[in-house]
């Protein structure tokens, strides 16, 4: 009985703290988690365009590192979109009617199905579902969502075994005034992990074409 | 008659194999001291961090990204992760005493022959040359090209270097019985490190390509 008296409490407390350690700081956790997507999915519906410049850091714990990429980005109609790196060196991917084009620093342009990339099929379907915010609904993942006084986060843990060999969990933070995403973070195991926040993001600005298409 | 058949076909089988030898038109030196015109390594360890930009291609599949070589030289390991364009890591290696342990691989990289191939591929850039056990120097004849065999179980290496342009090494074939010459090209500018490398083996249709971005 004894001992009963002193583990009930013991048990208490730990998973006290691990839930306590499962939210991030300054948020809380959203409930009504239905309503939340039905805001982003209303929202979603009158963005045609974004363009956004975006940084990128890289964390390696165990070599205690950081590598830094930035450049722009352009999604169109949810389904053209254009990534131009900068830094560490320029290179363009572009996602246009299924087929994945590179153009590196020299010029030299390369044409795929998308399909072929297995982690870069992933991360654009990331995005792809985040700027359409249907994430919530997305049945590859487990959704668990949490408000601070300035964003939405939405935590996502891969339900199937092909992305968590990818990614252990992925955090897709929203600015609560425009409902778009600002960082995504792509937890790979508990140090390791990659950043890419978008900055300078503009809505339905005219995007050509001709900027998905490469030649 | 039949032993002279065996013996015929033996003869014929090492002309072919000499005949198919990288070095065919070199002659062997000698003299071990030779060996001392090769850096210690192709890569050495004089570098804190190397960041590469890589383009791979595997079968029909094609990835872009980039290699990341970190020097721990109070570790005594060189530590080499391969990350994808959105910084995901696809591929987590370390060179220590020798050997290339892969930590980590994705599973469009995770089969036998490959990273077999890619664990040797590193091996060869970080090997110390003096650590191989048999070693033999070949000269070409009018010019500075010297190249170095080494044996590894049923392979055989050949390091190109050529003594007019700086020492570096700027080729390793590897040779297998019954299989293709796999090949590794480099390629230097100003910095002590290759700025290209390019690894290519047809037997399985991998080419992997290395421009070097970034010393520290």
């Amino acid at each position: 009985m004894k001992k009963i008296v002193f583990t009930f409490p013991l048990i208490i407390i730990i998973i006290f703290l691990f839930h306590q350690k499962a939210i991030p700081q300054n948020f809380t956790r959203v409930n009504d988690i239905i309503a939340l997507e039905k805001k982003l999915v209303e929202h979603s519906q009158s963005i045609q365009t974004i363009v956004s410049d975006f940084i990128q850091e890289k964390h390696l714990a165990f070599i205690d590192e950081v590598i830094i990429s930035n450049g722009k980005f352009w999604l169109k109609d949810e389904t053209s979109i254009r990534w131009e790196y900068y830094k560490p060196f320029s290179h363009v991917i572009v996602i246009h009617d299924e087929e994945f084009k590179t153009r590196d620093d020299k010029g030299r342009i390369s044409s795929f199905n998308v399909n072929s990339n297995p982690v870069f099929k992933e991360v654009n379907n990331l995005i792809i579902s985040s700027a359409r915010g249907d994430l919530v609904a997305d049945k590859n993942f487990d959704v668990v969502a949490y408000e601070s006084s300035d964003r939405y986060l939405l935590k996502l843990t891969p339900k199937i075994k092909e992305i968590k060999q990818v990614i252990n969990e992925t955090k897709i933070y929203f600015d609560k005034a425009d409902l778009f995403v600002v960082s995504v973070v792509m937890v790979e195991s508990d140090d390791d992990y990659t950043v890419i926040n978008f900055k300078n993001r503009k809505f339905n600005v005219p995007v050509q074409d001709d900027i998905f298409i490469l030649n | 008659m039949y032993r002279y058949k065996t013996i015929f076909l033996y003869l014929i089988s090492l002309l072919l194999i000499n005949a198919c030898s990288p070095v065919t038109s070199y002659n062997k030196i000698a003299h071990p001291g030779e060996l001392d015109a090769f850096p210690k390594s192709v890569m050495g360890s004089n570098f804190d961090r190397l960041l590469y930009k890589a383009d791979i291609r595997i079968l029909d599949n094609y990835y872009t990204g980039l290699f990341f070589i970190k020097n721990d030289s109070i570790d005594n390991r060189i530590h080499i992760v391969a990350l994808s364009e959105f910084g995901l890591s696809f591929l987590d290696m370390e060179y220590h005493d020798g050997e290339i342990k892969i930590n980590n691989i994705q599973s469009f990289l995770d089969r036998r022959s490959l990273k077999k191939d890619i664990q040797q591929n590193f091996k060869l850039l970080f090997i110390n040359l003096k650590d191989y056990n048999s070693k033999q120097v070949y000269k070409k004849p009018g010019e500075e090209i010297i190249a170095l065999k080494v044996r590894n179980t049923f392979s055989r290496y050949y390091y190109f270097c050529d003594e007019a342009g700086e020492g570096n090494i700027y080729s390793i074939v590897q040779r297998r019985p019954f299989k293709r010459n796999k090949k590794i090209f480099l390629k230097y500018n100003d910095v002590p490190f290759p700025k290209k490398i390019v690894f290519s083996n047809n037997n399985i249709r991998f080419r992997m390509e290395l421009d070097l971005l970034e010393v520290n």
